[in-house]
């Protein structure tokens, strides 16, 4: 800039007048760059947007759906037959009569069906208690195994209640 | 206008802000007048010159790399627009050397060299890429690199004119000094 200053003339430089002048005359010819160019753009950043949120949306669902199975498939085998236990055991319930857990309607029952009757009660409740230790996806083997020998022995009551019902 | 702060105007430019222009027609306007008036005295020209200049800019913003300064890029348009200019006017508006320089009052060339004057008269006798290479480089402080983009040439070629430029120069100031020594 010194450099400049030496060399050229004070009225070798545009006065203030002459500057706004040509500043004027820019001006007018000058249009502001159009947005439609812009809009185009932003119409495709908002459509490849949206397929974005589509997709991301349908992967999501999916990966859940597998995440669930494959937690499912996962499970270690012990949990998986004690789920089949107390699917088992929740249909057969539904055979037994509900008059044999009816106190009020029971008048004559004989001691060895009081006596399931007792271990159905006291079965059940071990089987509740033991279900609310568990926190959420409890593997721990002892609890499973204690579970499946509990489910085990409720299936027989069940069975032996079956039995006598037939009879 | 740091090289930041031009990007940001240029940004906003290209967003569609014309007012965001004005700031780079205040920081390069002074500096580009200045240099086209090294080729013509006549200040509508040089002041067309400057115009044209600044509206092609605008209009070609979209192709400004950002690689280097907009008063690279824009010195180089302005130069493309009067180098045009120039081939269809006549060479009566482009600046001549006062002959007569000796005669005016106070002006002791053997004493004192006066830096301005004598240099422009100098310059006068360069053709108009050496004059333009000359003046970029020695006065407004472009490197070689900034040159070539500024005139489309190669590194190498800037060098060379501004080489021969100086021995021209040179040459003609001694020549000059030789007769006013022999005048005195």
């Amino acid at each position: 800039m010194n450099k400049q200053n030496k060399f050229y003339d004070d009225n070798e430089y545009p006065n203030k007048e002459l500057s706004e002048m040509m500043w004027e005359e820019i001006k007018h010819n000058i249009t502001p760059i159009k947005k439609e160019f812009n809009f185009l753009i932003e119409k495709k950043s908002f459509a490849f947007g949206f397929a974005a949120a589509v997709l991301l949306l349908i992967t999501s669902i999916n990966l859940y759906t597998y995440l669930t199975s494959f937690t499912i498939r996962s499970e270690p085998e012990i949990s998986k037959i004690n789920r089949v236990y107390s699917q088992t055991i929740n249909g057969m319930e539904k055979l037994l009569p509900a008059a044999l857990f009816n106190e009020t309607k029971i008048v004559n029952v004989d001691k060895r069906l009081q006596a399931d009757l007792e271990n159905f009660s006291n079965v059940n409740q071990a089987i509740n208690e033991l279900k609310f230790e568990f926190v959420p996806d409890d593997i721990s083997l002892i609890k499973q195994k204690r579970l499946r020998t509990l489910y085990q022995i409720k299936l027989k009551i069940i069975e032996q209640l079956i039995l006598m019902e037939e009879k | 206008m740091d090289i930041r702060k031009e990007k940001k105007q240029i940004s906003k430019i290209r967003n569609g802000n014309s007012r965001a222009y004005k700031l780079l027609y205040d920081a390069n306007v002074k500096p580009l007048f200045s240099f086209m008036m090294q080729f013509s005295k006549d200040k509508d020209q040089v002041a067309d010159w400057v115009q044209k200049a600044f509206i092609k800019a605008y209009n070609s913003i979209g192709s400004f790399s950002g690689k280097s300064k907009f008063s690279t890029w824009l010195f180089g348009i302005a130069i493309n627009e009067m180098k045009s200019e120039m081939r269809k006017l006549s060479s009566k508006n482009i600046f001549h050397i006062d002959k007569n320089i000796e005669e005016h009052e106070g002006f002791d060339l053997v004493n004192e060299f006066e830096w301005k004057q004598e240099m422009k008269e100098l310059l006068s006798v360069l053709d108009e890429n050496k004059r333009i290479v000359f003046i970029l480089f020695e006065i407004e402080g472009y490197n070689h690199n900034e040159i070539s983009k500024i005139l489309g040439m190669s590194i190498g070629n800037s060098r060379a004119i501004l080489s021969r430029a100086k021995q021209i120069l040179r040459k003609k100031w001694m020549k000059e000094r030789g007769r006013y020594e022999q005048a005195k």
